[in-house]
C-alpha cells in the first residue's frame, strides 16, 4: 500500500526503491484519526503466493521460525503476532493473503467485501479480487481498524457506494438463532487434527447460541481454477506498467522500447511474478480466452449465485481458513507451483465471490495455531463480526 | 501450438525476455498448471454470463471539474530517466 514518503516495494525488486508522493486512501484515513505508520512489513512479491516465499527477505513464523507466516501478508500477520505493542496492520487479500498468514500466525484477519474499503494506493494484483483488510490481535480492534478504513472514495471507481459505520456495536451482541452453515466440500482434503480443532469451534458456536447446520456448496471444486485464471489475467495486464519508464527499477536506456522494456522486466521480476505474467497472457491469447478466460468469468457468477441463495437460510458459513498448519520451509521446497496454488482451496472461494471473511483462532495442532473462517453475505461485515468476536469472548 | 511455442508468443506479448532455461522450466510448470486450469472444462455454463466484476458497478461518472493533480516534480521523482521535465524513454524502432 502506498505509504507517503516511505518506500513501498510490494515485495518485487522492481520496486526496490520506489516511494510513492502520496498515501493510499486507507492509509489517509487512519493517520487522520491520529495513527502513525511505524513500519512496512515483508510479503510475496504482488501478493503472488500463499507463504511470504517469494520476495526479498523471508518472514519467519514467529511460533515456529523453521515454518512459513502464510501469505501473501506474511509480515504484518508475523509482526502483529510477534509484538506486544503492534496492535494491527492494513493488508491485502486477493484469493486469501489475509485470512492464511492469520491462521498461520494465531491472529484475525478481516477481509471486507470487495468495495467496502477503497483500494485507491493499493498496488494492485487484480483489480476484480484484490481488497483492503486488516489483521489484528482481536475481532474488536479488526472491527474498530474497518470503521476507519471503509467508506467509499471518488478516488476508487469501484468502491461501493456504503454508509461509513461503526462496526464495533457488532461487537458483545449474542448470537441467540443466528443460523450458520458448514459446507461439506470445505472438510475434504482437510488435514484431520485441524478439522478437530473446527469442528470443536464450530460446536462451541452451537452452544453458544446458533442454529447449526451441514449444507453442500458443490461448485467449490471449480473456485481454484476460476479464481487462478482471472487472477492471472489481471495481474498481466497490471503488472504491464512495470517497465523501468516512469517509476521502478530501470537499466541504461539501450535498444527500442520493446527491446528496453523487456529487459527491465526479465531482470527485475521475481519468477513467480513472470510465470503469472506468462500464463496469465496465455489464457487471454486467441484461441484460448474462451476456453480460460471467458469461462472462468462464468464460472465465477455462478459461484456467486450459489452463495447469495446459501444466504438466504443462512447468516454465515464456518469452515476451516485453512487445509493444514503452517508448513515447514523445507516442505514448501518440495511442493510445484500447482501444488502451491492447491493450498488456496479454502480461501479463494470467498475471495473469487467478493464476499467478506474472517479468520480467527480456534486451537492448536501441537504449538500451531489453527484458524476458524467465517463467511458472510456481501456487504454482512457485521454478522461474521458478530460471530467471531462472540466466539473470541467465550 | 505447443506449448513451449505458445508460451515464447506469450513472452513477447508481455514483453519478457526469457532464457532457454526459464523457457523450458514454465513449459513444463504449465502443463501442470494447466491441468488444474482444465477442471473448469467440467462446469456447465451454458446458462451463465461472465461476472467481470464480483459485485455489479454501473455508470460511475464525477463532475467534469479540473483538479489538483501530480505535480512535475512528483511525477519525476521516481525514475532517473528524465530531461527538463519530461520523461525520457527508449526509442521507438
Amino acid at each position: 500500500m502506498c505509504t507517503k514518503g516511505l518506500k513501498t516495494t510490494a515485495g518485487s525488486r522492481i520496486l526496490e526503491n520506489y516511494t510513492p508522493s502520496f498515501d493510499a486512501t486507507a492509509v489517509a484515513r487512519l493517520k487522520e484519526k491520529g495513527f502513525a505508520v511505524v513500519g512496512k512489513a515483508a510479503m510475496d512479491e504482488f501478493g503472488f503466493g500463499t507463504f511470504s516465499v517469494n520476495t526479498f527477505k523471508v518472514p519467519k513464523n514467529p511460533i515456529d521460525v523453521l515454518r512459513s507466516c502464510g501469505g501473501s501478508s506474511g509480515g504484518p500477520a508475523a509482526i502483529v503476532a510477534a509484538s506486544k505493542h503492534i496492535m494491527f496492520a492494513l493488508a491485502t487479500s486477493t484469493g486469501g493473503s489475509i485470512s492464511c498468514p492469520a491462521a498461520f500466525c494465531g491472529v484475525v484477519g478481516l477481509t471486507p467485501t470487495y468495495g467496502a474499503v477503497s483500494r485507491y494506493g493499493l498496488i494492485d494484483y487484480a483489480n476484480s479480487l484484490d481488497k483492503v483488510g486488516v489483521i489484528s490481535k482481536t475481532v474488536r480492534d479488526a472491527a474498530k481498524v474497518l470503521s476507519i478504513i471503509a467508506g467509499s472514495d471518488e478516488k476508487d471507481s469501484t468502491s461501493l457506494k456504503v454508509e461509513k459505520q461503526d462496526y464495533t456495536k457488532f461487537c458483545g451482541k449474542d448470537i441467540k438463532g443466528l443460523k450458520i452453515g458448514v459446507p461439506k466440500e470445505y472438510f475434504e482434503g482437510v488435514d484431520k487434527a485441524v478439522k478437530e480443532n473446527v469442528e470443536a469451534a464450530i460446536e462451541k458456536l452451537r452452544k453458544l447460541g446458533a442454529k447449526v447446520e451441514r449444507i453442500s456448496l458443490p461448485l467449490t471444486k471449480y473456485a481454484l481454477a476460476a479464481y487462478y485464471i482471472i487472477a492471472m489475467s489481471e495481474a498481466s495486464t497490471n503488472l504491464a506498467k512495470y517497465c523501468g519508464l516512469r517509476y521502478g527499477s530501470a537499466l541504461d536506456l539501450k535498444g527500442n522500447f520493446n527491446e528496453y522494456f523487456s529487459e527491465v522486466r526479465e531482470q527485475f521480476f521475481g519468477k513467480e511474478a513472470k510465470r503469472r505474467v506468462l500464463l496469465g497472457t496465455f489464457v487471454r491469447m486467441a484461441g484460448y480466452r474462451e476456453q480460460y478466460y471467458l469461462k472462468a468469468l462464468k464460472v465465477r457468477r455462478m459461484i456467486i449465485d450459489e452463495f447469495e441463495k446459501a444466504f438466504e437460510n443462512y447468516d454465515v458459513i464456518a469452515a476451516p481458513t485453512m487445509p493444514i498448519i503452517a508448513p515447514k520451509f523445507s516442505e514448501i521446497e518440495k511442493l510445484t507451483p500447482a501444488q502451491q496454488y492447491a493450498m488456496d482451496i479454502l480461501t479463494v472461494t470467498p475471495n473469487l465471490a467478493g464476499l467478506p471473511h474472517i479468520s480467527v483462532p480456534c486451537g492448536f495442532v501441537g504449538k500451531m495455531p489453527v484458524g476458524l473462517h467465517l463467511i458472510g453475505g456481501h456487504l454482512q461485515e457485521g454478522k461474521i463480526i458478530q460471530v467471531a468476536d462472540m466466539y473470541e469472548r467465550a | 501450438m505447443k506449448m513451449q511455442e505458445a508460451l515464447l508468443k506469450a513472452a513477447e506479448l508481455a514483453r519478457l525476455k526469457l532464457s532457454k532455461g526459464e523457457l523450458e522450466q514454465f513449459s513444463k510448470d504449465a502443463q501442470d498448471i494447466l491441468k488444474l486450469f482444465s477442471e473448469i472444462d467440467k462446469a456447465d455454463t451454458k446458462k451463465a454470463e461472465p461476472a467481470y466484476q464480483p459485485i455489479e458497478i454501473k455508470d460511475v461518472y464525477r463532475e467534469d471539474k479540473t483538479r489538483k493533480c501530480l505535480s512535475q516534480k512528483d511525477a519525476l521523482a521516481n525514475t532517473r530517466h528524465n530531461e527538463n521535465g519530461y520523461f525520457k524513454g527508449p526509442r521507438t524502432l
